[in-house]
C-alpha cells in the first residue's frame, strides 16, 4: 500500500481491508469496526479511504442482503464474493 | 451537518453523497466528526479519485486571482484605517483589486452568462460617467448606488461560479455589501471631508474583501476553467444531411 496514494488515510485504509476480510459489511458497521481498530475516525476519513481503495481496484461496492450499499474485498484481490 | 457534504466535489457526490448521508443519519456526527467531513472535503478537492482527471492547475487560477484581489483590499483598507496614512495606495491597489476581482471572472463562466458580465461593466461605466457629473445629491445617491450594483454583482457572479447557493450567496451580499453600504454611505455623502475621527467607518469596505478571500479560496479549491481551456461544443449533426 503506497503511502503517497494513500496520505493521511494509510492507516484508515489497512483496518478498513482487516474489517472486510470476515465479508462485506454495510457502511455503519464497517465505521464502527475500523472505529474498533482504529480509535476515532471521522466519515470525511473513512470515505477518503474508501474512495482510495476503491479506485485502487482493492474494494469493490455491493449490497447485502437488507439492499443496503456496502462494501467487500474485489474478487481480484482474493476476496470471497457474497 | 448534512449541508457539509456539499463542500465535495460533485464527481464526489455522484458517487458516495447518499450512503455518506445514510451514515450520517445511523451515526450522528459529533464536532469533531464536522472538522472530519471539512478536511474529506478539502482532500476530495485537492486529490480527487475515481474516474475524474485531477483538474490541470490552471483551473486554480481564477481562485487565485480572486483570492488576492479580496486580500489586496482588504490589506488596503485596514491600512488606510489604522495607520491613516497611504491615500496612493487606496488610489492605485483598490482599483487594481477590482480589476482583478474582474479577472477572475471571465473562462467558462463568460462563455455561458456573457450578458451577465456585459451588464457589471455596463455598470461600472455609467457609474463613471454619473460620477463625473457635477456634484449634486442625485449623482452622489446614483453614482454611489450603482458601484454597489456592480460591487455585488461581480461578488455574486464569483460566487455563482464557486458553486456557492443561492441562500448562502445572498447573507454573502448582505454582509459584505448591504449592511457595510448602510454603514458607511451617510459618510460616503460627504467622503472627500472625512477627518480623523470618521476614518473608522472605512472599515466598513472591510467585508467586501473577505467575502472575496472566502470566495476566491472555494473557487481555487474547486478549480475553475479558464479562458485557456474552453470546453468544447459537441459538434449538432446536420439535419437533413444527404
Amino acid at each position: 500500500m503506497s503511502g503517497q496514494r494513500f496520505g493521511r488515510f494509510g492507516e484508515t485504509a489497512m483496518w478498513i481491508l482487516v474489517a472486510l476480510r470476515d465479508g462485506p459489511h454495510n457502511v455503519v458497521p464497517l465505521l464502527d469496526e475500523v472505529r474498533a481498530l482504529d480509535g476515532r475516525v471521522g466519515p470525511g476519513t473513512l470515505y477518503g479511504a474508501v474512495a482510495r481503495l476503491e479506485r485502487l481496484g482493492l474494494i469493490e461496492p455491493t449490497t447485502n442482503g437488507d439492499g443496503r450499499q456496502a462494501y467487500r474485498l474485489s474478487e481480484q484481490r482474493g476476496g470471497v464474493p457474497s | 451537518m448534512t449541508r457539509l457534504v456539499r463542500l465535495y466535489p460533485r464527481a464526489w457526490r455522484d458517487r458516495y453523497e447518499e450512503e455518506f448521508l445514510a451514515l450520517l443519519a445511523e451515526r450522528p456526527p459529533t464536532l469533531g466528526d464536522l472538522a472530519d467531513t471539512i478536511r474529506g472535503a478539502v482532500d476530495a478537492h485537492l486529490n480527487p479519485q475515481g474516474e475524474v482527471e485531477p483538474s490541470p492547475w490552471t483551473h486554480r487560477l481564477p481562485g487565485l486571482l480572486a483570492l488576492i484581489a479580496g486580500a489586496m483590499w482588504s490589506a488596503v483598507v485596514l491600512a488606510f484605517v489604522f495607520w491613516q496614512d497611504g491615500g496612493w495606495a487606496v488610489a492605485v491597489l483598490i482599483p487594481a483589486s477590482l480589476f482583478l476581482m474582474f479577472l477572475s471572472l471571465p473562462g467558462d463562466y463568460m462563455a455561458a452568462h456573457g450578458r451577465h458580465i456585459a451588464a457589471v461593466v455596463g455598470v461600472i461605466g455609467l457609474c463613471i460617467v454619473v460620477a463625473n457629473l457635477p456634484y449634486s445629491v442625485a449623482t452622489v445617491v446614483t453614482g454611489v448606488g450603482g458601484y454597489l450594483i456592480a460591487l455585488g454583482g461581480m461578488l455574486t457572479l464569483a460566487a455563482i461560479r464557486a458553486d456557492i447557493g443561492p441562500a448562502a450567496r445572498w447573507l454573502l451580499l448582505v454582509l459584505a455589501v448591504i449592511v457595510p453600504a448602510a454603514i458607511g454611505f451617510p459618510v460616503a455623502m460627504g467622503l472627500g471631508n472625512l477627518t480623523e475621527n470618521e476614518t473608522w467607518v472605512l472599515v466598513s469596505a472591510l467585508p467586501y474583501g473577505l467575502a472575496w478571500v472566502l470566495v476566491g479560496l472555494r473557487l481555487a479549491i474547486r478549480g475553475s476553467a479558464t479562458l485557456t481551456d474552453l470546453p468544447t461544443s459537441p459538434i449538432e449533426p446536420e439535419v437533413g444531411a444527404a
